[in-house]
């Protein structure tokens, strides 16, 4: 019994001693912000983001983190330089700083004595990103690629899931995740190589394609949903890729042809118009505006490739679709010259609320995602007035991106990090078009980024959790032969020259 | 008796040790390439959390040590000694009175070893077979009904999530015993066998394995890119069955004595001897023995060994790749690469064939030459394409490349990444002086020669790895002689001598190939066999220009003598002129 006692006590001091966290109070404070990795210095985060864990990045003395909203202060204690904050506490922070700010001190312990760095800011914006986004995982290597898979990730925790992942079909190719207006449970992919095919998801529907025709120079590509449903621009290409001997770029990817149509998804068929399909022009990435009456893309100039791969400038273009005739109008505006303005467009993202079109922009091609010179720039559509986003850009790769469905927020991918390998970055744009600085995705534990050996591939928001289960996209896979889709409409070979019409 | 039964099995192990050192020392070397164990809290969390992660996670750690002398022979025999001992209990517990013992026990041991044998298969599957082994021995000690039932289910899951379908294999062995021991109550057996059944579909259903086949047969413990060519596989799985049928079914039969059992014993050792012998012939991969010596050689540096190794005659492009790889380390190359027999072009520049051994290869040719590129490039290839999906060594590839490009924040990633093991960890913190300090590389002979080899002009290069690349990098850093060099050799052992001739046209005399190699030499004779001017012109040593007129004084003189390439051989054998008459 006196020795139950003695346990008792014993278990009573060691929760004094350990349960009881020593109180911190800043004694000095230090003129200078600390160096933390994520660069999450002065950042505007949304209210439904998960805990933004960083680590300081010299950390051999003890650290401590105050967290302050106008009436709440949270204290993390850090281990070995990191701070994690308690998912539960700061979802009440983030509450509490909706539409303000959160004041981040960092104290470090100098003997007996606690010292602040200078305090920075996370701007809490009113407005929520949607809470899913959709990337491909995928080693940023040059042909190939082992594991590979689509994968979901909920920004407002640290939970991760795979749409579908290669291991389960072979270790085949799958790419080119789309959502029809960030609707988790409209969605399409690609599958290569084995059990090749586009599948189309819909509700609890699923539908494989085979989408190479007899008209076209490929499968289907590069894909953008019309906001009804029921269509799907896509691109097919003859895409090849060479490697540089001495240029940061490391990887040039390049068309050697490639044309635009548009899928109708209740016929099968595939729709075009000579001003997408030229053999003198290449043509691709469209995108639809948001009412559907719009379809934009990018074109430029066929060039001997791959000597002058260079030389490629594709401008940035638009045309009118009727989605109730199924047609295309007949002239195209150019809204970005390539050619004029010596750079070249890829990727149109038009915001939801069809006001700006992000596009990324880089020196030449198409493939910008490995070009350290690519940067996001905004076209305000109402009054065309174009520029860079200059805080949400870097002095390395900025390139596949997609919105917010309330037009508040972007997610792209960047290199910033380590010059290779891609990371997403979400940035908010407030009303103006205007982009704050960027912040990494967090991950709850900070090292992780530096250990992680795959690139984040073509992020798309979406606004809630893709639940179609993985096995039933391979049971699709393997068991449906697939419907064939049809050629029919749009001119093959046409007789005007869309490009040199384009030019201003 | 006990003690003298365990004594066979230390004699096992000794003599398993002493077999693979001898034979497969360079084989172990070869299979650390393989894997990556890293001593970071979050790789082990991961790995442990996987379907099979315990025995996937130990046999990264094993093969760690790999690259150490004797280690990847101690640990593979220690392995197999424990599989040898486990079966051994397994069997004396069912019938204490065995005497078939021997073979019995050797079987999965022999079935395991020749696995050991292909490189494509990972020791994974062993530790796993020993798991599931473990938990069989303890199963036979429980006595309760109810007990055996429980134990059962919970080792189905506890093997399927460390070990992955080798619970399907110890539900059977179940199954198996309790149709001999209790026919009655066999069926409640399925029970646990259900399970394993339940569990490998599950894992499939919910994606946390790939495919029913590495869900349900050990072709987890295989590379998931191929399936097995053979059966082999899958030996070491039907042995343990038909190892308990055979116990089951011998242990109410009289056991042997005298000289009965004395023969029992001679004949389970030569049974056993047969086999081992059948399989090492059947499985034992000796063909790539040799080259994997030659990549150790390659990757300590070993270069006349190397050389040595080819000194007899050889018709294979991965050792002829080895061969010139190390004269061209030597600064050799075209000066002695026809003093050796050289199988053509391929054997100089293999061609790609997406693989993982091949594309460390081609890493290991490119840097050698200088082409950081293409180096880094396939290093890249070979780091997702292995079993493992990371090599240490082509991580320590991507670092130079990356130091060399003065890609620091990639490099330094990589850099932290080996750190963190064992065998890569010392030279990894070395490294670190080098980041972002262009002084300290431009002070590094190996990384400032390479630096200055990168091309000045804008060029692409595919995974061909043609001649325009070389000429390149020749012209870039003209005192680096292996890419002018790799280009003429390239066109003499395909023997296209109009483009070599045009090679000599443009570069003779500059920087970039200030004096002919002997090679060369060779060559530029046959080219101007009528023109002496040229030879005097292009500076053809005196000793090339008798030795030519020798040769064609054997040419003319026996030019209907069929023995004509054979005495041309033991003369001039090793000559470019050789090579162009008769290879």
């Amino acid at each position: 019994m006196i020795i139950n006692k003695d346990i008792y006590i014993l278990f009573i001091l060691l929760f004094i001693v350990t349960g009881c966290s020593e109180s911190v109070h800043i004694s000095q404070k230090k003129d200078e912000l600390p160096a933390v990795f994520p660069d999450y210095i002065d950042v505007t985060v949304p209210p439904n983001i998960a805990p933004l864990n960083f680590k300081l990045l010299e950390h051999d003395k003890e650290t401590h983190l105050f967290l302050e909203t106008k009436d709440y202060t949270l204290e993390v204690k850090g281990q070995k330089g990191s701070f994690d904050i308690p998912q539960s506490k700061w979802k009440n922070l983030l509450a509490n700083a909706k539409g303000e700010s959160i004041k981040v001190t960092v104290c470090i312990r100098d003997g007996k004595e606690w010292t602040g760095y200078t305090p920075f800011y996370w701007y809490v914006s009113p407005e929520p990103a949607d809470s899913y986004i959709a990337y491909r995982l995928i080693p940023p290597g040059y042909t190939l690629w082992s594991d590979m898979g689509i994968h979901q990730r909920n920004i407002e925790t640290f939970e991760e899931t795979a749409i579908i992942e290669n291991k389960m079909t072979g270790g085949n190719c799958m790419n080119c995740h789309s959502f029809c207006m960030q609707d988790p449970d409209k969605m399409l992919f690609h599958m290569r190589q084995n059990y090749p095919g586009t599948y189309l998801i819909n509700g609890n529907k699923i539908e494989k394609l085979n989408t190479k025709t007899e008209h076209t120079l490929s499968a289907l590509v590069y894909p953008s949903w019309h906001p009804s449903g029921k269509y799907i621009a896509f691109t097919v290409n003859d895409t090849k890729q060479a490697f540089h001997m001495n240029d940061p770029n490391r990887v040039e990817v390049f068309d050697l042809a490639s044309d635009v149509l548009v899928y109708d998804v209740e016929k099968h068929e595939l729709v075009t118009t000579p001003e997408l399909f030229s053999k003198e022009h290449y043509e691709t990435f469209p995108t639809f505006s948001p009412d559907g009456k719009t379809l934009y893309f990018c074109t430029a100039d066929m060039q001997n490739m791959p000597r002058d791969f260079k030389q490629v400038k594709y401008s940035l273009c638009s045309i009118s679709f009727d989605p109730d005739n199924r047609a295309f109008g007949t002239s195209v505006d150019t809204l970005f010259n390539g050619r004029i303005q010596n750079k070249s467009v890829s990727f149109p993202r038009v915001s939801p609320d069809g006001k700006y079109l992000l596009y990324t922009l880089s020196d030449y091609g198409n493939f910008s995602v490995w070009h350290k010179d690519a940067d996001l720039h905004m076209l305000n559509l109402e009054n065309e007035e174009n520029y860079p986003l200059e805080k949400a850009n870097s002095n390395d790769v900025e390139s596949y991106h997609s919105w917010s469905s309330n037009s508040r927020w972007i997610v792209f991918g960047s290199r910033r990090t380590d010059g290779l390998y891609t990371r997403l970055y979400m940035a908010y744009v407030n009303e103006k078009g205007q982009a704050q600085k960027a912040f990494l995705l967090p991950q709850k534990d900070t090292g992780f980024y530096h250990r992680f050996m795959k690139s984040y591939n073509i992020p798309e928001f979406i606004r809630g959790k893709v639940n179609y289960p993985s096995y039933s996209i391979v049971d699709a896979a393997k068991k449906q032969k697939g419907i064939d889709v049809k050629f029919s409409g749009g001119n093959q070979y046409p007789t005007t020259n869309p490009v040199e019409n384009m030019a201003h | 008796m006990k003690y003298k039964n365990l004594l066979v099995y230390l004699l096992l192990g000794i003599f398993l040790f002493i077999f693979l050192q001898f034979t497969y020392k360079f084989h172990f070397f070869h299979l650390e390439q393989y894997q990556l164990f890293l001593f970071d809290s979050s790789y082990i969390l991961e790995t442990i959390q996987s379907i099979g992660g315990l025995s996937l996670l130990l046999s990264e750690f094993f093969t760690q040590f790999y690259m150490h002398p004797y280690a990847g022979s101690i640990i593979t025999s220690f392995l197999l000694t424990l599989v040898g001992l486990s079966t051994y209990g397994i069997i004396r517990k069912i019938d204490p009175k065995s005497t078939t013992f021997i073979l019995s026990s050797l079987l999965p041991v022999l079935s395991l070893l020749f696995m050991h044998y292909n490189f494509n298969y990972l020791s994974q599957g062993t530790v796993a077979y020993l798991f599931m082994l473990s938990f069989f021995y303890v199963y036979l000690y429980i006595d309760r009904f109810l007990i055996k039932i429980i134990f059962s289910a919970i080792s189905v899951i506890l093997l399927f999530w460390w070990g992955g379908p080798v619970a399907i294999l110890f539900s059977i062995s179940i199954l198996i015993k309790e149709l001999f021991e209790k026919p009655s109550q066999f069926y409640w057996f399925m029970i646990p066998f259900a399970g394993a059944l339940l569990l490998s579909l599950g894992s499939v259903r919910l994606g946390l394995v790939g495919d029913y086949r590495f869900a349900f047969l050990p072709d987890i413990y295989y590379h998931p890119s191929l399936k097995p060519s053979d059966f082999s596989l899958y030996y070491s799985w039907l042995c343990f069955p038909a190892v308990i049928i055979l116990t089951y079914i011998l242990r109410n039969k009289k056991p042997a004595a005298g000289v009965k059992l004395a023969g029992s014993i001679i004949l389970q050792i030569g049974i056993t001897a047969v086999i081992f012998s059948m399989g090492n012939k059947a499985y034992g991969d000796s063909w790539s023995l040799r080259f994997k010596e030659m990549e150790y050689y390659y990757r300590t540096g070993q270069w006349d060994k190397i050389i040595d190794m080819n000194k007899s005659k050889m018709s294979n492009y991965l050792y002829a790749c080895m061969l010139n790889m190390a004269l061209a380390e030597k600064g050799e190359l075209a000066d002695k690469m026809f003093s050796y027999n050289q199988p053509g072009e391929q054997g100089l520049i293999i061609p790609w064939n997406r693989t993982h051994a091949v594309s460390m290869l081609l890493s290991d040719l490119n840097y050698t030459i200088g082409n950081t590129g293409a180096a880094q490039c396939m290093a890249f290839e070979a780091n997702v394409s292995a079993i493992g999906k990371r090599t240490g060594r082509m991580l320590e590839r991507l670092v130079k490349t990356n130091l060399i490009y003065g890609e620091y924040a990639v490099a330094e990633k990589y850099i932290t990444l080996l750190e963190k093991t064992h065998y890569y960890g010392d030279w990894a913190k070395e490294q670190r002086k080098y980041l972002y300090n262009d002084k300290e590389i431009n002070e590094n002979s190996e990384y400032s020669l390479r630096r200055k080899s990168l091309p000045h002009k804008e060029c692409l290069f595919t995974t061909n790895f043609s001649d325009d690349e070389l000429l390149h990098l020749a012209i870039s850093n003209p005192s680096n002689k292996n890419p002018i060099e790799y280009v003429g050799s390239m066109y003499l052992l395909a023997k296209r001598l109009d483009l070599f001739e045009n090679l000599i046209n443009t570069y003779y005399n500059t920087d970039v190939l200030p004096t002919l190699p002997l090679s060369f030499q060779e060559a530029l004779i046959i080219l101007n066999e009528n023109n002496m001017e040229v030879w005097k012109e292009t500076g053809i040593s005196e000793v090339v220009i008798n030795r030519f007129i020798e040769y064609k004084k054997l040419i003319l003189k026996n030019k209907n003598n069929q023995a004509l390439p054979q005495l041309v051989q033991n003369t001039y054998g090793n000559s470019y002129w050789n090579y162009y008459m008769f290879k």
